[in-house]
């Protein structure tokens, strides 16, 4: 290691972090229909200054009714401006990020060690935690695509190290606001972890913040921090905060439920103990406490992940298998010597509670900002190993095995990985992202004369978006001329149909082969009998079909 | 007698009254396994052969699950002294998870402190996984209580030299016990060889030999049934015995990458060895989950919990933190790193078998986890006398309240919702259809009772033995119409006292005059039950849904 000076270094490890996270980037995997909602409305912004309801220039973002923060949106529109309309611009930036964070990590581990001594000698901590982070496969997830966590996330790394920096020197302090409040903007679950954070900030530096050097500056961005907040805070009154609140635990009637039936099993449902033991309060704290702890779960850690199949890669944990005994390690010597740790600590204390306040938990989403210190810990544990190893192993054969060893563990988790990832992700999740839809609208736009009408299935999430983004659809011929649906049960809208195109689940032999005639009608294998007259079938990148064409 | 002395004393009475008090009537139903121990106990009492007529055996067959017997022997003074009962077969366990306390007590103070001793003692007395697995026939209970006494009197024998024969009977009589002891009882004398090897070697040489011939004497019988087929369900179980099926295999990975299983590929990432390897990390993982420890217990086996309830109170969840950051930041001793080392792999036997999770393999784990928690409630002990007065007192009772408030919930769970909530009470009503069947039984020339795994004669035998001479030991053991299980699993009873187990054939028997037919309401056509041309009698859960209908053709 010492031919190579720590500089090279971080540029491999960045160059590995850009690798992962850039290549295939366009086609792997499919486009989803968020990825192409943020396209589109930057698309009708451009185009029109209007998003694709005909919002100007809005905070929240309607979309399907979800009102996605507008912080991405805005990031990805000069991108989309540049490079038009396509995977390529919505989901640049967050691989951008992706690889900044791997820096920027680099930079916030090393400010943490000038702060707080914990530097370990020679073992160039930083590199390990950043070469991690560019590895880790909870990251490049979310770096490959239009996530707006990994935006998010960024903007609390950045934030966090800006704040470290200004404690020496003050002028950071403003820079550190603006990213601390560009997080706000960009994704929910930050409107929880930045406050969170920076009150620990506040705590943990708070007799520098207030010297008198510092003093000043300080509040002085915490001013600024604030005005920057005023349209956020008046675009979340409203539908945005109803959309937020409604997929918290709170709106879940479960739990009253569960009350009224334990309560019901006395002889007095309403006597004074049968209060004290079942009320909401106290089941709220056991629903929360019960969803937090599920962030820390090895089933969620270490081996199968989220629940959600977009979020995961088959048979893999968030984190690699080996990095459970590493944390091990690393909370075993933070216990030894703990000076030093809080804000690292503090930050994985913090990172899952906007998840755990939703009713799905685990959320490998939501909780994204774990990986952070997650990461850093890891690092630790990993400086801690070599730290132990080069110490006490004398004899060079039996060191050099070690490393071996450990390199082979590392390097093997890392392949799987990847095999999984690029082998099997796509074809053991077919439904988790789009897959299809471009075959589909390329095939349509070469062969179908427009004019006809054409009916989509619906059976695959938001079809209407994902065909906007496809045919690049003139903004200005859809604002005023489509029908948002009320919110189904999951709280999301969509559009039924727009120009020609009708989205419906396709019922052939009963309904639609007589009530569209002439149409092409666009259905799943399971929809479309053989009878039909199937002009072409479309498979996905995976090799998979995912629609039948019928011309009626 | 001193602080310590009394405390110790309250606690114990505390843990008497948790683990006793209406030990027959709660839980609401007996599990077969307790009736069998029950019933081989009282013919061993009568007849001196078990249920089968074999001669006092060390390992009883049973249902074919070959139980080891040390819990049933155990059950023999209460049978006499009690008659045969629910209360009588459960005593034995309750009266051990007592002593287990106790043992506790001395063996923490052994390790550590008295301090550390009487939390220790405390946290084990309030345990609901403790509590749970007392109040009942639990073999794995009293598989605990050995191999908490066996550590004990190893390090009882650094100032006394017999105590290591003691040890070794223990250790070596938890085999008899419980057929997960093996591994488990293997894991705490590799831990004890690991960190005391220094002391082992200073013992007396002719109390070791002794104990290590005593050892392998007394294990002898069990390690020869691992031989002979008697491990009942220890291949069952394995997590070994369960593989991918091919077809699984075919259609996710060679389909997918169009490879076969000699393929390099295949090797290197889609191995049953790795797959097994994942299945029992995961597994591993699961026993330290929040939902194990706190909000769901058992998932697996729901007769293992108490609703909504994991195996800790959920106030333990602060000293549990606190005992682990103790247990990590203190200099490594030699005791530290023992409990370390039973925290790291005393889940272990447990993650090798089939279940996501299993409350009753893995109750070795108690022993590192209540002396986690002695330590943490130690240590906050230490950080109140710290305080000033005031602030030492609002702690503590703070501290109190939260104990009280868990414990009322967890009592709340155990003794009234569990009641209430059927699938886990699979076995209640079997008490209650029995009786009835014996008051009905003389106006039917056949009574046919729905054949399952539930081993419904067993409970015939339970409650039958105080009713009439066909269900004495001494008449069944010649009539047994036991037959083997093709797959070497548990068999099942034909025939018993005029009573004809069968899987309900109910097409073909319908027409049946003069026929009571019994069993779950899923066994009939609702059709059938609803026709009129049947009287139809039920036996309800609780919570007023059917457990048993009773049918006959008007």
């Amino acid at each position: 290691m010492k031919f190579l000076n720590k500089n090279t270094l971080l540029i491999l490890i960045l160059a590995l972090a850009a690798v992962l996270r850039f290549y295939k980037l366009d086609t792997y995997p499919a486009l989803n229909a968020d990825e192409a909602a943020i396209s589109y409305n930057v698309y009708s912004l451009i185009q029109t200054g209007q998003d694709e309801h005909g919002n100007p220039w809005p905070i929240h973002f309607q979309s399907f009714n979800d009102y996605k923060p507008g912080g991405y949106f805005y990031i990805v529109l000069p991108f989309v401006w540049a490079f038009g309309l396509n995977e390529w611009s919505v989901r640049l930036p967050g691989a951008i990020f992706g690889v900044l964070t791997v820096l920027f990590v680099y930079l916030l581990v090393k400010e943490l060690q000038k702060w707080q001594q914990f530097k370990i000698l020679n073992y160039k901590f930083e590199i390990i935690a950043s070469f991690l982070l560019a590895i880790s496969p909870w990251h490049i997830h979310f770096s490959r695509g239009g996530w707006e966590v990994n935006a998010a996330t960024f903007f609390i790394v950045v934030g966090v190290y800006f704040f470290l920096r200004a404690i020496r020197n003050n002028k950071y302090f403003a820079l550190s606001a603006i990213f601390f409040v560009l997080s706000l903007y960009t994704y929910h679950a930050a409107r929880i972890v930045t406050p969170l954070l920076g009150v620990v900030l506040l705590i943990i530096y708070r007799k520098d913040l207030f010297s008198s050097a510092n003093r000043k500056l300080f509040l002085g961005s915490v001013i600024l921090g604030a005005v920057l907040l005023v349209p956020l805070l008046t675009s979340f009154v409203g539908e945005a905060s109803a959309r937020a609140s409604g997929v918290s635990i709170f709106s879940d009637r479960g739990y009253i439920d569960r009350i009224e039936e334990k309560r019901a099993r006395h002889e007095d449902p309403f006597s004074v103990l049968n209060r004290i033991l079942y009320n909401k309060p106290k089941e709220l704290a056991i629903e929360f406490s019960k969803n937090y702890f599920e962030h820390f779960k090895g089933e969620f850690l270490f081996i199968s992940g989220d629940d959600i199949e977009r979020n995961k890669v088959p048979e893999l944990g968030q984190l690699y298998l080996w990095q459970f005994p590493i944390l091990i390690i690393a909370l075993y010597a933070i216990s030894k010597k703990s000076k030093g740790w809080g804000l690292v600590l503090a930050w994985l204390v913090i990172s899952p509670i906007p998840a755990a306040l939703t009713f799905q938990s685990p959320h490998a989403l939501r909780a994204q900002s774990m990986i952070i210190p997650l990461t850093i810990l890891s690092a630790y544990g990993l400086t801690v190993i070599l730290k132990f190893l080069n110490e006490n192993i004398r004899k060079r054969g039996i060191l050099t095995t070690c490393y071996i060893l450990l390199t082979t563990v590392l390097g093997w988790s890392f392949a799987h990985y990847l095999h999984q990832y690029y082998v099997h992700m796509a074809k053991t999740y077919p439904y988790s992202s789009q897959y299809g839809v471009k075959e589909l609208v390329e095939y349509m736009n070469e062969n179908v004369n427009n004019t006809e009408p054409i009916v989509v299935t619906t059976r695959y999430d938001q079809p209407y978006i994902l065909f906007l983004f496809y045919t690049k659809f003139d903004p200005k011929q859809f604002q005023g001329h489509h029908i948002l649906t009320a919110r189904d049960k999951y709280g999301f809208s969509t559009v039924p149909a727009f120009n020609n195109y009708i989205f419906k689940s396709i019922n052939y032999k009963d309904e639609d082969r007589d009530k569209f005639p002439g149409a092409i009608l666009v259905g799943t294998d399971e929809e479309i009998p053989d009878a039909a007259n199937v002009i072409k079938n479309i498979y996905g990148s995976n090799n998979y079909l995912y629609f039948q064409v019928v011309a009626n | 007698m001193n602080t310590n002395r009394w405390l110790l004393v309250v606690i114990l009475v505390l843990a008497a009254v948790l683990r006793l008090w209406q030990l027959g009537e709660y839980p609401i139903r007996l599990t077969n396994d307790e009736a069998a121990i029950g019933y081989n106990a009282y013919s061993i009492l009568k007849t001196g052969k078990d249920e089968h007529g074999a001669v006092l055996p060390v390992i009883f067959k049973s249902f074919g699950d070959w139980k080891p017997g040390l819990y049933i022997y155990l059950t023999v003074p209460s049978v006499a002294v009690f008659g045969l009962s629910e209360f009588s077969v459960r005593l034995p366990s309750a009266l051990l998870g007592v002593l287990t306390i106790l043992l506790i007590y001395e063996l923490a103070k052994e390790l550590f402190d008295k301090k550390v001793a009487i939390f220790s003692a405390f946290s084990l007395a309030v345990l609901p996984w403790h509590i749970h697995f007392s109040r009942g026939a639990w073999e794995a209970n009293l598989a605990l209580t050995l191999l908490v006494a066996g550590t004990l009197f190893f390090f009882k024998s650094f100032k006394s030299k017999k105590n290591i024969i003691l040890s070794a009977l223990f250790f070596a009589f938890s085999l008899w016990a419980y057929q997960s002891a093996k591994l488990a009882s293997l894991i705490v004398l590799i831990g004890l060889g690991i960190f005391y090897y220094k002391e082992i070697l200073k013992l007396d040489r002719k109390n070791l030999i002794i104990s290590a011939v005593l050892g392998i004497l007394i294990s002898l019988p069990i390690i020869t049934s691992l031989f002979t087929g008697k491990t009942g369900r220890v291949e069952v179980m394995s997590v070994f015995s369960y593989t991918r099926p091919l077809e699984y295999i075919e259609s996710t990975i060679f389909e997918q990458e169009n490879i076969t299983s000699q393929d390099p590929v295949y090797i290197l990432f889609h191995t049953e060895a790795l797959n097994l390897f994942r299945g029992v990390a995961g597994r591993y993982l699961n026993y330290i989950s929040g939902d194990f420890l706190f909000f769901k217990g058992d998932w697996a086996n729901p007769r293992h919990t108490s609703v909504d309830m994991g195996y800790l109170l959920f106030v333990s969840v602060v000293p549990l933190l606190l005992g682990l950051y103790v247990l990590f930041k203190s200099k490594v001793t030699k005791e530290i790193g023992f409990v370390l080392f039973l925290l790291a792999l005393s889940q272990i036997p447990a993650a090798l078998t089939r279940d996501s999770a299993h409350g009753v393999r893995s109750l070795g784990m108690i022993l590192p986890v209540c002396i986690i928690l002695g330590l943490g409630l130690a240590r906050l002990y230490d950080f109140i006398l710290k305080q000033k007065r005031i602030v030492g007192l609002t702690i503590i009772s703070l501290t109190f309240a939260a104990y009280l408030y868990s414990m009322c919930l967890y009592l709340d769970a155990y003794f009234v919702q569990n009641k209430y909530s059927e699938p886990k009470d699979y076995f209640y009503g079997y008490k209650q259809v029995v009786e009835r069947v014996f008051e009905r039984e003389k106006d039917y020339k056949r009574i046919i009772f729905s054949q399952s795994y539930d081993q419904p004669y067993m409970f015939f035998l339970f409650y039958g033995v105080g009713h009439d001479a066909r269900f004495a030991p001494e008449v069944f053991q010649g009539n047994t119409t036991f037959q083997e299980s093709p797959s070497g699993d548990v068999g099942l009873i034909t025939h018993l006292g005029g009573i004809e187990f069968m899987p309900t054939n109910w097409y073909e028997d319908r027409g049946e005059e003069n026929t009571l037919f019994i069993g779950r309401q899923e066994d009939f056509p609702q059709s059938d039950i609803a026709s009129g041309e049947f009287n139809v009698e039920y036996i309800n859960y609780p919570d007023d849904k059917p457990a048993f209908v009773l049918l006959d053709r008007k």
